[in-house]
């Protein structure tokens, strides 16, 4: 008999990124897509001390994917905590959605909102997308944060802001592909622009 | 695409196979990089340029595994080394030797010890590392680098012995372990 499926079964996708950078918004731009694909997807909020973004995830895939396909995980302390140091209560909620869904296609584990050297365990997530925003300035790229660096992907979000705040795109563009060896992709999430270069991205590095 | 889904072996133990592809000019080793050997999931690329999934669930990898073998070619594993920090202390007191784990596990480093030596893997600018480190290091310690085996800083509680291991391939000298929360 095989053994029941463990979070080691079930590809795994990070985001995160600072606060207000646009995680939450990006994920609410994924799902519907990656389910109109067919996939079976369950989403995992951090948060410091709230169930704030679960809830609001909740209510925004009510009809979509199952409600407890949708849990919070209070971190308690930094919320770089529960998504590198110590990623067992974010490993024991997808071991959870496997007992009731042992055939979901993917996992999406929003961190809680962090500062730049924010990364992922790679024993929690396959894959990682580092969110942020124009709006937090056009030096983020250059400033090398492990978050920057490192992650498998950069999304740098708001790009509609970016003329208001005096941001330059190309700078951005110029300074991440300076200081990344992995793709960055620009992405609008209030109209979805750039979020099917990210889904492509993801299918095609994850979901093999 | 290629996927990978299962450890076919060991290079060792399946040597004919290898010498084959020794002489043939297919044998490619891929190296896997420490993020890569921690996923339970990962897209790599072949010399050639054909792309490699390697999706391994509970089993962990090992230097020497065979992920590959067909008629065209056999891929085998090699972990990428890690640049480690590596300081040498002098006989210190318990009072120094305490403040010194308290400030670097507050930087949450992963440690090995080996030895008198300390060894921090470097993550990020390894300049800014070794200025953060000589904070709070006593009189007469030193810090060099090295390249390391990255198996160094796993776990040692990892370890579960007989319980935790199963056997895979033609033959079941070679063994893996399955993951019991390496969290570092």
């Amino acid at each position: 008999m095989s053994s029941p499926p463990t979070h080691r079964d079930v590809p795994t996708v990070g985001i995160g990124g600072p606060v207000g950078s646009g995680k939450t918004a990006l994920i609410k731009r994924l799902v519907p897509k990656l389910k109109d694909s067919g996939l079976e997807i369950g989403v995992i909020a951090n948060d410091i001390l709230t169930q704030e973004d679960a809830e609001q995830f909740k209510r925004s895939f009510a009809g979509e994917i199952p409600e407890d396909l949708v849990v919070g995980v209070e971190t308690g302390a930094c919320p770089h905590t529960g998504i590198r140091e110590d990623p067992s209560m974010n490993l024991a909620a997808i071991d959870s959605f496997l007992e009731e869904y042992p055939d979901l296609d993917l996992v999406l584990l929003e961190s809680g909102g962090d500062n730049l050297a924010a990364t992922f365990n790679p024993e929690l997530a396959d894959y990682y997308a580092f969110v942020i925003s124009t709006a937090e300035g056009d030096d983020i790229p250059r400033k090398r944060g492990p978050g920057v660096v490192e992650a498998d992907l950069l999304v740098i979000n708001k790009t509609d802001l970016a003329e208001h705040v005096g941001a330059d795109l190309d700078v951005m563009r110029s300074d991440a592909a300076d200081v990344r060896e992995g793709p960055s992709i620009f992405t609008n999430c209030k109209t979805g622009d750039g979020i099917d270069d990210v889904i492509a991205d993801i299918e095609d590095r994850v979901l093999f | 695409m290629i996927v990978a889904r299962e450890i076919l072996g060991s290079v060792e133990e399946m040597a004919e196979q290898r010498q084959r592809h020794e002489e043939g000019g297919t044998l490619e080793r891929i190296t896997v990089s420490e993020r890569e050997r921690n996923r339970s999931r990962f897209k790599t690329e072949l010399s050639d340029g054909t792309d490699l999934g390697v999706v391994l669930g509970d089993t962990d990898l090992e230097p020497g595994d065979v992920l590959v073998a067909s008629d065209e070619r056999m891929v085998v594993v090699e972990f990428d080394r890690r640049e480690a920090l590596v300081v040498s202390l002098p006989e210190i007191s318990w009072k120094n030797a305490l403040e010194l784990g308290h400030h670097m596990g507050n930087q949450h480093w992963e440690l090995a010890i080996r030895d008198d030596d300390l060894l921090v893997p470097v993550v990020g600018e390894r300049r800014l590392m070794d200025r953060t480190l000589r904070e709070d290091l006593p009189d007469g310690a030193e810090i060099g680098v090295e390249l390391v085996d990255p198996e160094l800083f796993d776990d040692a509680n990892e370890n579960h012995g007989a319980d935790g291991s199963h056997a895979h391939g033609s033959t079941a000298s070679h063994s893996h372990e399955h993951r019991h929360g390496k969290h570092g």
